[in-house]
């Protein structure tokens, strides 16, 4: 398994926030009646200032791919290639106070894309030639042989099984893929004719991790910074859900209230924590799982994740794909008590996730969700705004949200929500066998055993991201810090699970 | 134990979206790293602060002092070598 980049601060992270950044301050500053676009087209000039390349090449590709990237983030397509369109094309169908995001979200800046090589093995310099040579023994193609210098492999015969690796006493056969197609879990990534990477959008469930994971930065996804910030400049109330990964995102001095005071500097109306859907949403699968299984169903898999159950239902054959809950996704179930508090809200979702700018394109979602922002998107408008949360107010009020509902961004922390609301209201079914899996390579292999049959009676949490919804990528923060973050400001609600929740149930009141 | 080397990391909210979290995290793994050493002794203390003013003044996000020097469009290689050289010179 190769190492993610996920969490680790890089050039291309910098260069996705400033774009973030400087779009933010554009819609911001843009006058309502402002015909030009010369704001606009200097964006790029502002991330590649100068005639020094600061990351590649030239400092005309820099700014070729800033453009591009600039375009993503104001919602806008990629332009061709091989024909003039120009930079603003399409400005006047995203200056819009309400959604214009469209698929595909993620997309593949062509001529950023370095084209890296597809999985392949080869051996290094650390081949010592040794006499036991157990890489020729374990190839099932028989395509090693010993040269003069070392280990030979013929790549076209090679099956890339990977034994001659796991096999080396020396650890010298080195495996390389790119690493969008490592991240890719749903196995996605393809080859253009010039051997750049091409999604296959049939495939793709929009996780966004081989955005977060090109090392180039040539993959990025819209965003609808510009459109919520429009919404919010024409007096509309713009009411934020923000998920429950936000603890420890914005910095160690950026406490949850400063957080809530800090979205509503920048316009926001109100702040709710989608945790409280997250209760909501234990308690109903809770139901579900009494109800179903094992009668009905030998399993039910978790639906809070959108790209784990956009991938559990393809992956499954047809008949068993309503094994995976029909419960709302806590975003969904947040923003139906939004609703009820502010009728004419225009809802927020800020979270992690770059799947849930597809999950708000639903029919049956989209009277919830009006737009979604990642929290690097929210971290943006933030700086564009001059907001210092450190200096935001330490206090809050907005209805709580329990602690196992506040540890949903957690991997492993979503299956034991349900089972405590499990236990509780069928006492004599006794424990229920749970299985998680984060990342959708391990979300496949449980969902294979499932399928024959050895997980029969089992609750099945699934996350797409590693480590969870705060290993997603649009996070800022890394996977231990956010951890330990989530976990202490869960441990401060007054409510335990959800159903201690009076906000879970309303209905009950 | 030698004395320690203080290492302010600014946290305000530019400095965050630019990488100074992280700078921050490798700090701390640099002093459970030279804890691990045994014999060499050194004590970090790292703390954060919110400098947005130094924004104003024209230092270029993230900003780190170590011991009083300011270090500003840093980065963790930079100063994790501040810190390296400081627990030499202490």
């Amino acid at each position: 398994m190769q190492q993610s980049m996920q969490g680790i601060f890089t050039p291309v992270t910098k260069i996705r926030r400033e774009i973030f950044a400087q779009v933010a301050q554009f819609a911001y500053e843009r006058k309502p009646d402002e015909t030009s676009h010369e704001d606009y087209y200097n964006i790029p000039f502002k991330i590649s200032p100068g005639e020094t390349p600061q990351y590649r090449d030239s400092v005309f590709i820099e700014r070729a791919v800033a453009r591009e990237r600039v375009r993503l983030a104001m919602g806008m397509d990629i332009r061709p290639i091989n024909s003039y369109v120009d930079l603003a094309a399409g400005f006047n169908d995203v200056n819009k106070d309400q959604t214009i995001m469209s698929m595909p979200i993620v997309n593949v800046i062509s001529f950023a894309c370095q084209a890296c090589p597809t999985k392949t093995y080869r051996v290094s310099s650390n081949c010592r030639r040794c006499i036991a040579h157990p890489c020729t023994s374990v190839c099932p193609k028989k395509c090693i042989e010993i040269g003069p210098k070392g280990a030979i492999i013929d790549e076209s015969i090679c099956v890339r099984c990977g034994r001659c690796q796991d096999a080396c006493p020396y650890n010298a056969i080195l495996c390389f893929d790119r690493p969008c197609a490592e991240a890719c879990g749903a196995d996605a990534i393809g080859s253009d004719e010039l051997g750049r990477a091409v999604i296959d959008p049939e495939k793709c469930v929009s996780c966004g991790l081989c955005m977060a994971n090109c090392p180039f930065g040539a993959i990025a996804d819209k965003s609808e910074i510009f459109q919520i910030i429009n919404a919010i400049r024409s007096g509309q109330r713009v009411v934020a859900a923000i998920a429950p990964a936000f603890v420890g995102q914005f910095g160690p001095l950026a406490s949850p209230p400063k957080i809530f005071n800090g979205i509503k500097a920048l316009g926001f109306a109100d702040v709710f924590e989608v945790a409280i859907g997250a209760d909501m949403s234990s308690l109903h699968e809770a139901k579900e799982f009494i109800e179903l299984v094992p009668e009905h169903q030998p399993f039910l898999g978790t639906s809070c994740c959108t790209a784990w159950e956009a991938f559990a239902r393809r992956v499954l054959p047809p008949e068993m794909a309503s094994y995976i809950s029909s419960s709302s996704t806590p975003m969904v179930a947040a923003a139906g008590i939004i609703k009820e508090y502010y009728p004419d809200a225009r809802v927020v979702f800020i979270g992690p996730c770059v799947a849930k700018k597809v999950e708000s394109l639903e029919e049956d979602v989209r009277p919830y969700i009006d737009f979604v922002l990642t929290f690097e998107e929210l971290m943006g408008m933030f700086v564009a705004k001059g907001v210092e949360l450190s200096e935001m107010e330490d206090t809050f009020e907005s209805p709580l949200a329990s602690s196992e509902g506040r540890n949903y961004a957690v991997a492993s922390s979503v299956a034991p929500a349900i089972m405590t609301c499990i236990r509780e209201l069928d006492p004599d079914r006794g424990d229920v066998p749970y299985q998680h899996a984060d990342s959708l390579a391990e979300c496949k292999k449980m969902l294979m055993l499932a399928q024959r049959g050895k997980l029969d009676g089992f609750l099945l949490e699934g996350m797409a991201c590693p480590g969870g919804c705060i290993g997603g990528a649009g996070t800022l923060a890394p996977l231990k810090q956010s951890t330990r973050a989530v976990q202490k400001f869960a441990a401060e609600s007054k409510y335990s699970s959800a159903l201690e929740n009076p906000m879970a149930h309303p209905s009950e009141e | 134990m030698k004395k320690p080397v203080q290492v302010e990391v600014c946290a305000c909210t530019r400095c965050s979206m630019v990488g100074s979290m992280e700078i921050a995290q490798d700090i701390l793994l640099l002093q459970s790293r030279l804890d691990d050493e045994g014999e060499l002794k050194y004590n970090i203390e790292l703390s954060h602060v919110s400098r947005p003013d130094l924004n104003e003044q024209g230092y270029k996000s993230p900003i780190v002092f170590v011991n009083g020097e300011l270090f500003d469009n840093a980065d963790s290689a930079t100063i994790m070598q501040a810190v390296t050289q400081a627990t030499k010179t202490e």
